[in-house]
């Protein structure tokens, strides 16, 4: 249990109690912080939600108010030094509710660090290529005003949720033109992104032990790094390009034995069949010269801590390798 | 398996801490004072029925510091939002909720099936009761592992060691590395009072502690104890972290009952227990080397902790001042630390706070 969840919820509580005395059918399901009822399912009464038999993380709250299904995610990441990766690995929260045609909202809590401008860019993608809409917000009465106006008129709702989207956009577009200069190729450069005619690919250093030892928690921030490079490029929601998701820390039969052990592990299900994505490794670089190859198998087992020399070396690494991707205009076996 | 009967559970509160019994429309119960209430409330999810969504519950956001280093601070006390400024301080709490500070609260043990029963079980209560605010449930749930009861066995730990005259608190993290009891236990060199630290925040919102007498020459005792709900789960080799941090003179398990009492006793650790409804400790011998210079860090933290508890009694306006008077700015985190750590608590006890109240 976390004091952030606790917070948050409460602040939620506070927040919706004077709509659940006005309005009596709005159902709210805020469960205890200590009760797993927020992990069942959403038909048993909880707070996932499974789309195409893919469980998707629980979410925080849901508020139903007749057809109207929100799910709400929330954190105070943003006060705990997260200045990144804390932020996006709980995007696939509310996805789950997107996917399934319900609004999806996650909620960061004001705090010292800023929202990453990726996520807006992310939920707007979402809302747009999803059967559902997604809503990042840092101010919880967005959520009353959206089921106020649901109650009074859905041609209201429908046009202030589309003004939230455009004002996410906006906010992606601004940090978009101010960070990468508008071009997706700088952003592919900065974030570990490669644009290819037939695929974009994202590389992320977790290794076996990212996803099969707990503490390290990585499995959590992986999943958020591959929603991220799924999300902000239509051509991949489009299904007009493949997302490859670039383990290079990895071998395929590692890759073999995850899909083993963690055959019931959520978050690796969802990586592992999200539609129009594959997970690649080090080993699917067919004709990788030896001495690249070899660079990350030395370093495949050290921490990625910033400012350590194995984290140079897989960053150098990492440069070579790109490079070679591209002038080699490597093709991946897509199928 | 659950360790308690709701009658023992009451049972518990009536032989232990002088609690009387009551029969509510919901089962039996037990009155208890509104400070009780609120520890209960901090250290367990026990919350008050202020509301039919979510009871009101403030466990785990009384915190301050990250470790034992004092160099961070944690959200709870303070927002921690880059700048100096009280979120859960009572001050904050009384303008929101000033039932918690009033009156006797009354305490109504639930053992339920599920999360759903016990959300339709409250909804209830806070539908028929006239003043459901005043009213806290502790909920045991029967599908978690044992009922969920590990943190109502911190708060018993802790209220005992406090009736005994203790300074308590919970969950206190040594170092990523050396890990986190459950339960500390120190001697008290601040009041003639025992109580669980938070309560230093609580001096102008209740009358427990009226007043406070430092006497820092005493000799510093400290004990750290982990708490299961059921004695099938060992802690041994947790408590054998715990000896490593050669921070403690004494360490303990917790259990609801005595069956490992002879596997702690040959292993050279004490236990805390309940027998027959009674709280109990063994007094077996402990067999570890405190060091010095650790048993000092754990002084240090404890000395800053109870100082900005203490702070924690003003409102954000009073802090701005005590801020101002010091010329630190509200966005100045670490300078703020640095201050609270050279400052002299009894200095600060009196010059701010006493003067204050």
């Amino acid at each position: 249990m976390t004091t952030s969840d606790q917070i948050t919820k409460q602040e939620l509580t506070n927040i919706i109690l004077p709509l659940a005395k006005k309005y009596n059918n709005l159902e709210v399901r805020i469960f205890s912080e200590g009760s797993d009822q927020d992990q069942k399912t959403f038909e048993e009464g909880g707070c996932t939600f499974v789309h195409e038999g893919k469980k998707y993380g629980s979410c925080d709250a849901v508020l139903i108010y007749k057809d109207l299904i929100i799910a709400i995610e929330m954190t105070d990441a943003l006060n705990r030094g997260s200045s990144g990766s804390a932020q996006i690995q709980r995007f696939h929260h509310a996805l789950g509710a997107v996917k399934k045609g319900y609004l999806g909202i996650y909620y960061l809590r004001h705090g010292k660090n800023t929202i990453q401008p990726v996520l807006y860019g992310m939920a707007v993608n979402c809302s747009k290529y999803s059967a559902g809409k997604y809503l990042i917000t840092q101010d919880l009465e967005t959520v009353v005003k959206l089921i106020e106006k649901y109650i009074k008129s859905k041609e209201d709702y429908k046009s202030y949720l589309n003004d939230q989207i455009t004002k996410m956009k906006g906010k992606f577009d601004l940090a978009f033109s101010k960070n990468y200069n508008d071009s997706w190729d700088i952003f592919a450069q900065k974030r570990s992104i490669i644009i290819h005619k037939k695929y974009v690919l994202k590389y992320v250093s977790s290794n076996y032990e990212s996803f099969t030892v707990s503490s390290k928690r990585a499995g959590h921030i992986t999943l958020g790094e591959f929603f991220l490079g799924k999300y902000l490029f239509e051509d991949l929601l489009l299904n007009k390009k493949k997302y490859i998701f670039f383990l290079p820390r990895l071998t395929l039969n590692e890759l073999n034995k995850l899909n083993v052990v963690k055959n019931s592990d959520k978050e690796w299900l969802l990586m592992k069949n999200e539609p129009n994505s594959l997970i690649k490794t080090i080993d699917d670089l067919k004709g990788l010269p030896k001495n690249l190859y070899e660079i990350i198998q030395s370093i495949k087992l050290k921490p990625m801590t910033n400012g350590t020399v194995a984290r140079k070396k897989y960053d150098d690494g990492m440069k070579k390798i790109v490079g070679w991707i591209i002038k080699e205009n490597f093709d991946f076996n897509l199928n | 398996m659950i360790a308690f009967t709701v009658d023992e559970i009451i049972n518990i509160f009536v032989k232990n801490f002088n609690c009387k019994s009551l029969k509510t429309n919901y089962g039996n119960a037990v009155q208890i004072d509104c400070q009780d209430a609120f520890n209960l409330n901090v250290l367990t999810e026990t919350g008050y029925l202020n509301n039919e969504i979510l009871p009101l519950n403030i466990f785990n956001q009384f915190k301050l510091f990250n470790d034992v280093s004092c160099k961070r601070l944690d959200a709870g006390i303070f927002n921690n939002q880059g700048k100096i400024e009280f979120s859960n301080s009572p001050y904050n709490l009384n303008k929101k909720y000033p039932f918690i500070f009033n009156g006797k609260k009354i305490l109504i043990p639930l053992i339920v099936n599920n999360e759903v029963q016990y959300k339709k079980i409250t909804s209830d209560i806070y539908r028929n009761e006239k003043n459901p605010e005043n009213i806290l449930i502790l909920k045991i749930d029967k599908s978690k592992k044992d009922g969920g009861i590990e943190n109502f066995l911190e708060y018993l730990t802790c209220s005992y060691f406090r009736k005994l005259g203790f300074i308590t608190s919970t969950q206190f993290n040594i170092s990523h590395a050396e890990g986190i009891p459950d339960v500390i236990i120190s001697s008290n060199f601040i009041s003639n009072k025992g109580f669980i630290l938070f309560e230093l925040c609580l001096l102008r919102t209740f009358n427990y502690i009226e007043n406070l007498n430092f006497s820092e020459n005493d000799k510093f005792n400290t004990k750290a104890g982990e708490a299961k709900s059921s004695s099938s789960i060992d802690v041994i080799e947790r408590l054998n972290k715990y000896k490593k941090s050669n921070m403690f003179d004494d360490l303990f398990a917790i259990y609801p009952n005595k069956n490992n009492l002879e596997k702690l006793k040959n292993n050279f650790f004490n236990i805390f227990y309940v027998d027959k409804n009674n709280l109990t400790y063994s007094n077996n011998i402990f067999e570890g080397y405190p060091d010095c210079s650790k048993k000092n860090s754990f002084k240090n933290w404890l000395l800053n902790s109870a100082k900005l508890y203490l702070l924690a009694n003003l409102s954000n306006e009073e802090l701005i001042i005590f801020l101002d008077k010091n010329k630190i700015n509200v966005n100045e985190v670490n300078k703020f630390l640095l201050l609270i750590n050279k400052t002299n608590i009894k200095n600060l006890y009196n010059d701010h706070i006493r003067s204050n109240n």
